[in-house]
């Protein structure tokens, strides 16, 4: 028997992000999979350390444009777990709303991006086209419908009047009806059960092994969403639903992004109105009171996400800043799932865990910038990096 | 759920004897912070495994130099059953930077630890393939960028 | 069975205009929180270099004209956070909402 491999990235039509994917295959079926990642380096953790918390939030929110609110929202979390500040109410709440959107049009993206994958155009542009509709919200509420800048430490920037409240739940409630149109045709449609069902499967003992995280896991029945388990913003006061399907295959891991498309709908429309009123920003010290850690753990719209910072007294820059990202963790999971498999149900399985690998690389420091290979000692890379 | 963890505690100094070196408990948040000796992170994922039945969910490994003759490691973990955070921390000595690997009991830190090797310059042993992730194949040998001075 | 359900709006959306907004010929006005060129009042400025010193990605440099000091904003470095007006003790940075940037010089990328 003799294995063939085949070689899949970093650039390819059906990966949206640059990996490398090295399959050894027998025939048809996938026998072994190695990734390589590190096509998307660039240097933030190092970047981080020289930076003051205020400049190094702003590179926090680009280490994923799709993400970002995530991001920024623990960062901003896990600082002012170290500077001992406490965000007032309203603040929570208009965080909680700001990140639900966001998750909203992430699911929508990924489910489109996941028909497209299979050939089902008309469907993503359907998708895509209401997609646009959640994207004219953010941009309304916080003034830019990517990189929105609204999470800042000791709460947020903007208020949200009682004109936008109104439009947002009027968009909200045309986008419910057409994603429960959407959700029925993912469970009925024959081409899309075809595609996706016994696609990429995980058993529940090795998601949890694996370390799989967000709707990768809770495909597989792992029951755990830091929203219910470690609430943070405003989810200890707001009452929802953890979705979790027990199927275990690709199919199962998009219809727990439906279902979570519609609770946090939900979510967004009871924060709207248990809205508290108040100010919506604390003041803030500019330096670390003492040496101290803090992390910082949510669940982003692809899993859970974790900010690890460690300051030294007196210091307004962080010492150490440690992100680890959802689809990091996936990694393992991936690797497994794809074995067994057909070579030619690797996009469909892939497309499942919502890969994000900007998200991956954002560790240490690589001079991608001038695509020398490196042949100097760190320390000189390390004085390019100061200001 | 202050008694459930002082069971937890209690369990562990049991286990690992020496090797236990002090835990602090945030109630509010629900994160038992435990400090252990490097030579003892073996056995107390043993203990997890154990006492979660299996339901030990590993988040990741932060590697930090911060700044002395020590690399601090630090483990995070979910416990299903108890529904607490774990944080498991532990220093390494720079000249001699060597930890047990614990990825046959755990196989979610398979790459966790490949990127503290890379990263930091600890070495993991038992690992299946401790080999650069992130940096490009011609990086010189023993230049860790998360190192300091 | 829901097919029908797709394939009525996909027919019905034949005879419907696109949903795409033909730009050149319709231009849209965002929304008053829209972050775009930087509008900079000079008579309210007094010289503080507190913009070019939060500024994340370095953009604002200060230029001396005729013995005051002005900050000068280079928008290919912006990354339209506008920490800059938050910042300003005296409002001299006004968020602009102009989203037609490009240029063929690269003066035009300069905010005086």
């Amino acid at each position: 028997m003799t294995s063939v491999k085949i070689v899949i990235g970093p650039v390819h039509p059906a990966l949206h992000e640059p990996e490398r994917f090295v399959f050894k295959v027998d025939g048809e079926v996938v026998v072994d999979v190695e990734p390589r990642l590190g096509y998307v380096h660039r240097g933030i953790e190092k970047a981080l350390s020289e930076r003051t918390f205020v400049q190094g939030l702003y590179l926090i929110e680009r280490i994923c444009g799709i993400c970002n609110v995530a991001h920024t929202l623990t960062a901003v979390q896990a600082i002012e777990s170290v500077l001992d500040v406490e965000p007032p109410k309203r603040a929570r709440y208009l965080r909680t709303i700001v990140h639900e959107l966001n998750r909203i049009h992430s699911h929508l993206l990924i489910l489109g991006v996941a028909c497209e994958l299979i050939g089902f155009d008309t469907l993503f542009m359907l998708i895509w086209r209401d997609r646009e509709a959640v994207m004219d919200i953010v941009e309304m509420i916080t003034g830019n419908r990517v990189m929105s800048a609204y999470n800042v430490i000791g709460g947020v920037r903007r208020n949200i009047s009682d004109h936008e409240v109104s439009e947002t739940k009027k968009a909200l409630n045309t986008i419910a009806e057409r994603v429960k149109e959407y959700k029925k045709v993912f469970m009925e449609d024959p081409t899309i059960r075809a595609r996706f069902v016994d696609v990429g499967r995980l058993s529940r003992p090795k998601a949890l092994a694996l370390g799989a995280v967000g709707p990768t896991a809770r495909g597989s029945g792992v029951k755990i969403d830091v929203r219910a388990e470690e609430p943070y913003a405003a989810f200890d006061e707001i009452a929802f639903n953890v979705i979790v399907y027990d199927e275990e295959d690709s199919w199962a891991r998009l219809m727990v992004r439906w279902d979570e498309t519609l609770e946090s709908i939900r979510i967004v429309e009871e924060c709207l109105d248990k809205m508290p009123t108040g100010p919506i920003r604390g003041r803030v010290p500019m330096v670390a009171p003492q040496n101290s850690e803090g992390f910082s753990v949510t669940e982003a719209p692809r899993g859970e996400l974790i900010h690890h910072i460690y300051v030294k007294e007196g210091d307004d820059k962080p010492l150490r800043y440690r992100v680890r990202t959802p689809t990091y963790a996936n990694i393992p999971s991936v690797c497994e799932m794809l074995k067994g498999g057909y070579v030619a149900d690797i996009p469909a399985a892939l497309v499942s865990i919502d890969p994000c690998f900007s998200c991956t690389d954002r560790v240490a420091l690589v001079d991608a910038r001038t695509g020398e290979k490196i042949s100097i000692d760190i320390y000189t890379l390390a004085r390019r990096y100061k200001k | 759920m202050a008694k459930e963890c002082n069971n937890l505690v209690e369990a562990f100094k049991r286990g690992l004897k020496e090797g236990f070196l002090g835990y602090e408990y945030d109630a509010k948040k629900r994160v038992l912070k435990l400090f252990v000796e490097k030579g003892a992170l073996s056995k107390l994922f043993r203990l997890i495994n154990e006492i979660c039945g299996g339901e030990h969910h590993v988040t990741t490994i932060t590697g930090a130099d911060l700044g002395g003759e020590e690399i601090e490691l630090t483990y995070f973990s979910w416990l299903l059953p108890q529904r607490l955070r774990v944080v498991i921390k532990t220093r390494v000595p720079k000249r001699d930077s060597r930890v047990q690997s614990l990825v046959g009991m755990a196989p979610a830190l398979i790459l966790y630890e490949r990127e503290v090797y890379e990263m930091l310059g600890v070495t993991f042993e038992g690992h299946p393939k401790l080999e650069k992730l992130f940096l490009p194949e011609d990086w010189p040998e023993g230049v860790y960028p998360l190192r300091r001075g | 069975m829901t097919l029908p359900s797709l394939l009525r709006r996909a027919w019905s959306n034949l005879f419907k205009k696109p949903a795409t907004i033909q730009y050149p010929f319709r231009k849209l006005t965002p929304p008053s929180t829209y972050r775009g060129r930087h509008i900079l009042v000079r008579e309210k400025c007094v010289g503080c270099g507190l913009c070019s010193k939060t500024c994340p990605a370095f953009a604002i440099t200060m230029m001396s004209i005729e013995k005051r000091t002005f900050p000068v904003i280079d928008l290919s470095k912006c990354i339209f956070c506008y920490q800059c007006e938050e910042v300003c003790p005296r409002g001299a940075i006004k968020r602009g909402k102009d989203y037609e940037l490009a240029s063929w010089e690269k003066e035009g990328l300069i905010v005086k």
